[in-house]
């Protein structure tokens, strides 16, 4: 081995440190800039001819590619969880501060409070005008409510718009930079690119949750956490949303495109082929999939929490209870109910037993004009103890009695005489016995000759329509809490408060009508269909409505709670992905230094071999 | 809404991302110190929540109760206050009318009957008090004054409405009847002398109970009818000092004895109490009627008079406004012989008590809910028996005239007074002044004791309310003091790691 030969090994070694301190300086350089990964060189021994020499054969970007794409999904996850939690949290917030004055437990306590009052002087002007407003703030908290859940409906839509549209976007990118990937090199300049490109999966991994796969070239595919293949060197699909504006109560998703009130996602694929990405559930974690099921799940769960408490309110002071009388017909005994005054949505309640030893059990008839509203929607309720079924009216109190003894089936003999329904049992069979058939028609007018003190306290809109939870053409409940206001009439005229009968006049100091009103609203139980529970409870319930109320904030309070601590979860895990990604892929400027001084050394050994080799070479040409 | 960046590049916020939320923390801790609330909405309030509402329904609903208690003790001690000088007002006529106390005068209204009407009046004012535009004894309707005023009520309203006056005007002219006699006959012949009811039998005047002789020779007959008549036969010459007694039976309840005593021959005495005896059993008849007749006389202008007046008032306070006081069908009223009734008497007579009479205990028509199954009646009408008894009282001494050159006037006085002063004696079963003032007292301590109770409840509740709800100021500056710290720490490590590099020291 002559002098020439380590004359070139000390070259290559120079060349060698020159490209380390180059890619020290980099790494230094970029060690504040987001998406960067820590680069190292590998040399490695290279023997031409004779010579053995040092080559840098390519710069790698140092990181964890199992972390990576634990992070993107971490980041889907986190994404879901702080968008659920945030908007959730706005929610919380709109139904006050605990104990506060707006707190909607709060609002309610002040009106039957004011009822309290009433009733130990019900002629009072003020304390009249004290249930009044009361009763105007309950209303109007309850719009705010609605109007809140509402905004926050719009705002999920208006976030996946946002979303799919920026979906779009950072696939189209994806696609300009995987085909440079795919072109270049394994040198420094590729590592940029690879960085960009993973800085753009990331941001991607926060709408959508991915998984992604590098071939050998370099080229990514992307599919999302349910299969859909996104990306595949260039945009497999490509997103669209028909975002709509004003949203309400009624507008709610469904996959036929004639009844949807809300938009939905499109996806178009490269033979142009669509399909609808909600209904095929492509999304299932990250931002968008958290605004799909805010605005078509948990937002309409409050607004159907908020909808039960203005109707079930507004129906326990207008509805009266009408006890049918008992008959017997040979051995079968039962009960007579007269029919006359049922409003549409109005019910008739049959209990019975099944004997030997069986429990109370109900038929609920709800009364539908026409047999275009049947089968009664899934939020009329109802149970195995409790069946409710839509009953037409309109061909007349014989086809009353045949529909409800369809519904009843066997072990019931059901009949009319004009518009008395009579239900009676098997008698001597003795498998059914009779309990009760109570009818309970809304009272529409305040004050009448004969009045019952029930009345209609609460209107649906400032039209000062009836409530009466019709179910014509769609539920008359849905977005009445967005509705709900005080009757004119008893704002024009206070004393209808206790006056319910003009003939024999109810005396001004009459306590029956307050006192009825403050039993409904705190004392007497009443069934909530809660199909709506958002603590998940779907069971039909009986308590009284100031619980309901309590229950409703309470529930909104422990969900917006999950929320929050599954977010909190999500983010520690999210932080610890984030550390042990770090540990691979963060430039230390300390290691640089060090290996600057290692580089720099190497290079000052280099020049010394030169040197010494010239030296050799000097001293041999003196020779 | 801002969603953190968690991107590979991203890592490089954490640090300062937990100093962010260790900031929030910082804030949050300083609002709970500034407001003493643990947090603003339910959500952050944790398992806490269902026991802030239920406590936070809890006390809304005893400040509602505790807030009736108040004003219902207010009025309660309004009406106590009412019917404790209602009380003294009638006790102290009582005591104006004992007996023996007439005085004639030339207005022909003692000074006990200018007092009564004063009485009438002030009663009138302790029935209308109100409260908070509240009528307090006026039943259900709290906002109707329960009684009209003295004039309109004693002299009617002046259009077509009779009042007290003209109602026992009526009674007595129908109870004195065309005769004069009370609605009775006197009659007889040779030795008989006969009293006997008008025939048919109607509800005015005098009622025979019975009649006596005091020996063989007034032998007497009675039949009890109705109509009823009696008959007494001058058997033989009576001895002086026999007597014939005559039971009366008065339309108020009240009995007068006729007792005529059988006087010598020659003597003279009032015709209203004995006859003379004549020569002859026909004589001594013919004088036993002419006594009757006199004393069946006085007694129609006196005690029979102030029967009408008892009844007719009676009749009058006892009307309300779905049920009209009764009145004698007339005119003619004299002859009278249907029974009072209340047909048609709504449009013809005034009604003192505008309040409403339904058919539930006084008591009952304003309640107070004291607690969830508890309520206190605190109601009171004006129309309540004791009320009705006093203001009839002073009603008919009111009006009542009692001329000095009437012979009757002393007579017809006290028969007034007697009545007078036994009705407001309150006896037997009427209601008196005092269950009232009862009632109401027990009102007011069930009032009171409910308070006290809720009072403490309340009490209870609150402490364990700010338990769940509020935050201690010392917690919150520990807390505050611990975080300061960690913080500062915190601070400080990361400025002194972020100086220790080896750049600097190459």
């Amino acid at each position: 081995m002559g002098l020439s030969t380590s004359l070139n090994t000390a070259i290559s070694g120079l060349n060698a440190t020159q490209v380390g301190i180059g890619v020290v300086s980099q790494n230094v350089a970029n060690a504040g800039t987001t998406g960067y990964v820590r680069r190292a060189v590998s040399n490695a021994d290279s023997l031409s001819g004779l010579t053995v020499g040092v080559q840098s054969t390519q710069v790698q970007r140092l990181l964890d590619k199992i972390v990576q794409h634990q992070l993107w999904q971490e980041a889907s996850g986190a994404a879901y969880t702080s968008t659920r939690a945030s908007a959730l949290s706005s929610l919380d917030k709109l139904y006050g501060a605990p104990g506060s004055a707006t707190a909607l437990d709060t609002i309610f306590s002040k009106f039957t409070g004011a009822l309290q009052s009433l009733q130990n002087d019900p002629s009072s002007y003020s304390l009249r005008s004290q249930v009044i407003d009361n009763a105007t703030q309950l209303a109007r908290q309850l719009n705010t409510l609605s109007n809140g859940v509402q905004a926050l409906r719009a705002q999920a839509e208006n976030g996946i718009a946002t979303a799919v549209t920026k979906v779009n976007d950072l696939l189209g990118a994806l696609t300009k930079v995987n085909t440079q990937i795919v072109g270049s090199p394994n040198d420094s300049a590729t590592a940029g690119l690879k960085d960009q490109r993973d800085l753009i999966l990331s941001e991607l991994s926060q709408y959508v949750d991915i998984k992604t796969m590098e071939d050998a070239r370099g080229s990514v595919s992307v599919v999302t956490g349910s299969g859909t293949q996104l990306f595949d060197g260039r945009p497999s699909v490509t997103f669209s949303f028909d975002e709509h504006s004003g949203l309400g109560p009624d507008d709610a998703w469904d996959s036929d495109p004639a009844k949807r009130g809300v938009g939905t996602i499109t996806m178009t694929n490269a033979s142009g082929g669509t399909s609808d990405a909600i209904v095929n559930r492509v999304f299932r974690s990250g931002e968008i999939a958290a605004n799909i099921e805010l605005r078509d799940k948990t937002l309409v769960q409050a607004q159907a929490q908020l909808d039960e408490i203005a109707a079930q309110m507004s129906k326990a002071l207008s509805d009266r209870e009408i006890q049918g009388t008992a008959v017997t017909a040979g051995a079968a005994s039962g009960f007579d109910v007269d029919l006359t005054g049922l409003q549409s949505g109005n019910t008739v309640t049959l209990d019975y037993k099944v004997t030997p030893g069986g429990q109370t059990q109900r038929f609920t008839f709800v009364r539908v004009e026409s047999a275009a509203s049947l089968p009664l929607p899934a939020s009329a309720g109802g149970d195995a103890n409790n069946r409710v079924i839509g009953i037409d009216f309109s061909g007349g109190p014989a086809s009353v009695a045949t529909q409800i003894q369809a519904a009843v089936g066997g072990g019931f003999t059901v009949s009319n005489a004009g518009s008395t329904l009579r239900i009676v049992d098997d008698g001597a069979a003795g498998t059914r016995d009779v309990i009760g058939l109570t009818a309970r028609p809304t009272n529409m007018a305040p004050s009448a000759a004969g009045g019952a003190p029930e009345l209609p306290f609460f209107v649906d809109g400032s039209g000062g329509g009836p409530f009466t939870g019709s179910y014509e053409g769609g539920s008359q409940t849905t977005g009445f809490a967005a509705r709900i206001t005080i009757n004119p009439l008893l704002v024009g005229d206070r004393s209808l408060l206790a006056v319910y009968n003009t003939s024999p006049a109810t005396a001004q100091g009459d306590a029956t009508r307050p006192k009825l009103m403050l039993d409904r609203l705190t004392q007497s139980q009443r069934s909530f269909t809660n199909a709506v529970g958002l603590d998940g409870n779907t069971a039909t319930s009986n308590t009284t409505i100031a619980n309901f109320v309590q229950r409703v904030v309470s529930s909104q309070g422990q969900a917006v709670e999950a929320a929050q601590r599954l977010d909190e979860g999500q983010q520690v895990a999210l932080g610890s992905i984030q550390s042990r990604f770090q540990q691979t892929a963060q430039v230390n400027v300390d290691q640089e230094m060090s290996m600057l001084i290692e580089l720099q050394t190497a290079y000052a050994a280099n020049a010394r071999i030169i040197s010494t080799v010239k030296e050799m070479m000097d001293v041999l040409m003196r020779v | 809404m801002t969603i953190t960046a968690y991107g590979t590049g991203a890592y490089r916020a954490a640090k300062p991302n937990e100093f962010v939320s260790t900031r929030a923390q910082f804030d949050d801790l300083q609002r709970q110190l500034d407001t003493k609330q643990r947090s603003t909405s339910y959500g952050d309030l944790g398992i806490d929540r269902r026991v802030s509402l239920d406590l936070n329904a809890k006390v809304a609903q005893i400040d509602s109760w505790l807030g009736g208690i108040e004003l219902s003790n207010v009025n309660l001690k309004l009406q106590t206050a009412s019917v404790e000088n209602f009380t003294k007002l009638t006790n102290e006529t009582r005591n104006d009318t004992r007996s023996n106390s007439y005085v004639p005068s030339a207005s022909g209204r003692s000074s006990p009957q200018v007092l009564a009407e004063e009485k009438f009046k002030q009663t009138l004012d302790l029935l209308n008090i109100a409260a908070n535009g509240r009528y307090l004894f006026s039943g259900k309707t709290s906002d109707t004054q329960p009684t009209l005023g003295f004039d309109e009520i004693i002299n009617g309203d002046g259009a077509g409405k009779a009042g007290l006056k003209q109602m026992i005007d009526e009674r007595r002219q129908a109870d004195l009847g065309a005769g004069l006699l009370g609605r009775l006959t006197a009659g007889g012949a040779g030795t008989t002398a006969t009293v006997a009811e008008e025939v048919p039998a109607q509800p005015y005047g005098f009622k025979i109970a019975g009649i006596s002789g005091s020996s063989a020779a007034l032998a007497t007959t009675f039949n009890p009818g109705p109509p009823a008549d009696v008959s007494v036969n001058v058997a033989s010459q009576p001895a002086v000092g026999d007597q014939v007694r005559l039971k009366l039976d008065l339309p108020d309840g009240t009995q007068e004895e006729i007792v005529l005593t059988a006087r010598a021959t020659g003597t003279t005495g009032s015709d209203t109490d004995s006859f003379e005896i004549g020569v002859d059993p026909n004589a001594t008849a013919a004088n036993l009627r002419n006594s009757i007749s006199a004393a069946l006389g006085k007694q129609a202008k006196t005690t029979l008079s102030a029967a009408s007046s008892q009844v007719a008032a009676q009749d009058f306070f006892a009307g309300s406004l779905n049920n009209p006081p009764k009145r004698v069908p007339g005119p003619p009223f004299d002859t009278a012989t249907l029974p009072p009734s209340n047909a048609g008497a709504a449009a013809t007579t005034v009604i003192w008590y505008r309040g409403d009479d339904g058919p539930d205990p006084a008591r009952g028509t304003t309640t107070v809910q004291v607690d969830q199954g508890q309520t206190v009646g605190t109601g009171a009408r004006a129309s309540e028996e004791a009320f009705r008894v006093g203001l009839a009282q002073f009603a008919i001494m009111a009006v009542e005239n009692f001329p000095a050159g009437d012979p009757n006037s002393q007579t017809r006085y006290e028969a007034m007074t007697s009545r007078v002063s036994e009705k407001l004696g309150f006896g037997g079963s009427t209601q008196k002044p005092a269950e009232i003032i009862t009632e109401f007292g027990s009102a007011q301590s069930a009032l009171a004791s409910a308070k006290e109770r809720h009072q403490s409840t309340k009490d209870y509740l609150t402490t364990a309310l700010a338990g769940v709800e509020n935050v201690t100021t010392e917690e919150v500056a520990t807390q505050i003091l611990a975080l300061q710290t960690q913080l500062q720490a915190s601070y400080q490590v990361t400025s002194m790691l972020s100086k220790l590099s080896l750049t600097n020291y190459l």
